[in-house]
């Protein structure tokens, strides 16, 4: 007890005092009732480190390397589904979704090293599915594999653009196109001068015109696209079936 | 106590361990997490050093965890660990923390986004400057499919850290004596556009063991929408105009403890009851009562209820069981839907159920697509508990522009994790149970 509080004040001051810029920390503004500290404002900007060097292999839960990546993506797409599958394009092979280290099995959970995992997924056009197949990156099998039909995750940027694509070639895209000129000057010919967010829009009964009504079973998106470097442009009251390659406008502006 | 030596030697200041563990000043363990240099053995490393996130606050103690992206859930926090300065090993918490969903209903029925699972949360991962990021450290984050092309790294990730207050203070015997510490906390935090929205995903590890996960909404309003009517909506322009459409944040996360590194963990529930006073007693009595919840549950918040995650294997050093409590945050239980209409939902564990609703999991035909089916009468041997926070925002006038931000979300804190507070100053470290004043 006798290391007191009046030693731990001089303490303060002279830490305070020895700290050097670039090593302080964000709670240099933050001392509530610390009067020496108060001053917003004071602690340094956060330091930007650069992409971290990637190896061939991750280790442990690190992310999925490139490699990995592309491994896991070959390795799930087979011959068969390779063959049979359709794209958003209307073209040969599955389209690409995700490719995401995999969750442990649960006899794994408390194993520091259990083998890395890939989840694949994949959309299916040509019969409306959602292919995931599960990838053991140590011994390059293909453990798990599942469709499912009427599943909907979120839309790749291939399939936003695809999207756009169709709506700037049709009578709906009148809209987007003439905001766009506004916004820049330009015409909109193409998906690549936007940035696309998009949601999947899923149908409900009596809630969007009948042309619509598949969507969900279908792969339908909404779109919200931002010129680049420029405003939003609201097209919610757009849908675009990707599936069936329409375009449609909800009942509500 | 290797950290404590840690920061006397970072700062090459010869003042005593006291000061070190008071001193606010201390901020040697306040630096860019990456830059900590190895104080204590730490486990076995489950990710490489570019994944891992390690910070020694000021006060002595050390969050260690690994960070990964994921294409739906944005940022996953694995391997989470806590080692106060009192403790030889750091202490697992979390096999894995994520939000699981973010589902917003508009009041007037228009529409409902399901942000992780059907909208673009995670590719919508924005660039952070370094204003943004005070004092700490900005990771680069590979982003798939990013809405951008032009930028697949997005310096996303800020680690840093932050005063939160006094962690404590007892006045001493003496006029002039405080016992006072001022808590730190790590940070680490994304943000991520979706639409016009903006989601902050914040997660705070408190220097006493305390993790505070939240997601904070700012952004813009959606401001098209200003076309509510009466009782769906805030006129936000002038006078009777621009009603902007109210709407809910259903945020959920998914934590999958594995205390003491064991994921056997058990849950508990516990209710109180207050009974008037009974002849003689001064006050009413209250009475405290345990359930141990053995099969998947949908739980309901209420007052004076509570559940803890307790630990299968490891004890603090008075021989009682680790365990971690869930300290809810305040909700708005939206009833709208199947999945929202529990607070909290422990289920066993399977990889496939990933999202709390809108699973896109590649789970079995029939096996339903929302937390509340995954509640199903299974026992619990691996649990991963669900939580539910809601929040109903009717938007107000300064929502307009840039709307500020508006926070939910909850805690777990540590209970029984260690045997005295664990930032207990070396010099009352022997007040623990039944003590009686030295002289």
């Amino acid at each position: 007890m006798v290391a007191g509080a009046a030693i731990a004040v001089a303490g303060t001051a002279v830490m305070v005092g020895i700290t050097l810029p670039g090593t302080a920390g964000a709670d240099e503004t933050g001392g509530t009732g610390a009067g020496s500290q108060g001053q917003a404002g004071a602690a340094r900007p956060g330091v930007v480190e650069s992409a971290p060097a990637e190896r061939e292999k991750g280790k442990g839960t690190d992310p999925l390397t490139d490699d990995e990546t592309k491994r896991a993506e070959r390795l799930a797409a087979n011959g068969q589904l390779l063959a049979s599958a359709e794209n958003v394009d209307g073209k040969r092979g599955p389209q690409r979704l995700t490719v995401d280290l995999a969750d442990p099995e649960d006899d794994e959970a408390d194993d520091p090293n259990p083998p890395r995992r890939a989840d694949v997924t994949f959309y299916d056009y040509r019969n409306d599915t959602l292919v995931t197949k599960t990838v053991n990156l140590d011994t390059g099998k293909v453990e798990d594999s599942g469709v499912q039909h009427g599943v909907q995750p979120p839309l790749s940027r291939a399939e936003n653009a695809e999207a756009a694509a169709l709506l700037i070639a049709g009578p709906l895209g009148a809209g987007l196109k003439a905001d766009y000129k506004d916004a820049t000057g330009r015409e909109l010919t193409s998906p690549d001068q936007l940035l696309l967010n998009g949601a999947v829009y899923r149908a409900t009964p009596g809630a969007q015109p009948a042309v619509l009504d598949t969507c969900g079973e279908h792969r339908c998106v909404r779109l919200f696209p931002k010129v680049k470097n420029g405003p939003w442009i609201d097209a919610r009251s757009i849908v675009v079936d990707l599936s069936a390659r329409k375009v449609a406008q909800l009942k509500r502006g | 106590m290797p950290s404590i030596r840690t920061s006397r030697a970072r700062t090459r200041a010869a003042v005593g361990l006291s000061v070190a563990a008071l001193a606010a000043g201390a901020t040697t363990g306040a630096g860019p997490a990456a830059a900590q240099p190895k104080a204590a053995p730490a486990a076995a490393a489950e990710c490489s050093a570019n994944y891992k996130i390690e910070q020694t606050l000021s006060s002595g103690t050390t969050w260690r965890m690994c960070w990964r992206y994921d294409s739906k859930a944005g940022l996953v926090l694995d391997d989470v660990s806590y080692q106060p300065k009192g403790e030889a090993q750091p202490i697992k918490v979390l096999n894995s923390a994520r939000l699981a969903q973010i589902d917003v209903p508009y009041d007037d029925g228009s529409v409902e986004y399901d942000d992780l699972t059907g909208f673009g949360f995670a590719q919508g991962l924005v660039n952070l400057a370094p204003g943004e990021c005070p004092g700490g450290t900005i990771k680069s984050v590979k982003v798939p499919d990013s809405w951008d092309p032009a930028h697949p790294d997005v310096n996303g990730l800020c680690t840093t850290t932050r005063s939160r207050g006094h962690a404590y203070r007892m006045q001493g015997d003496t006029a002039d004596k405080v016992y006072q510490a001022q808590g730190k906390d790590l940070l680490v935090y994304t943000v991520n556009q979706v639409g016009w929205y903006e989601y902050m995903t914040e997660w705070r590890f408190q220097d006493d063991g305390t993790i505070n996960m939240n997601v904070g909404a700012t952004g813009s309003l959606s401001y098209d929408d200003y076309d509510a009517g009466d009782g769906r909506g805030w006129p936000i322009g002038k006078d009777a105009s621009a009603y902007a459409t109210s709407h809910s944040h259903n945020v959920f996360w998914r934590l999958d403890f594995g205390l003491d590194g064991s994921s056997r963990t058990k849950i508990e529930q516990y209710d109180s009851a207050v009974s008037a006073p009974a002849h003689g007693q001064e006050a009413p009595t209250n009475k405290t009562t345990r359930t141990k919840v053995t099969k998947e549950l949908a739980g309901d918040a209420k007052t004076y209820r509570w559940w803890r995650v307790v630990s299968a294997t490891g004890k603090n050093k008075d021989g009682h069981a680790r365990s971690y409590e869930i300290v809810p945050g305040p909700t708005t239980r939206y009833p709208g839907r199947s999945f929202t209409q529990h607070d909290v939902y422990f289920t066993e564990y399977d990889k496939c159920e990933q999202f709390a609703s809108n699973n896109p999991g590649n789970c079995p035909a029939g096996a339903g697509k929302s937390v509340d089916k995954w509640v199903n009468g299974q026992t619990l041997t691996h649990p991963i508990v669900w939580m539910n926070v809601g929040f109903h925002h009717i938007a107000r006038d300064e929502d307009q522009q840039p709307m500020p931000v508006h926070w939910q979300g909850f805690s777990i804190a540590p209970r029984d994790v260690t045997a005295m507070n664990p930032l207990t100053p070396d010099e009352l470290a022997w007040q623990n149970g039944h003590w009686r004043p030295r002289s």
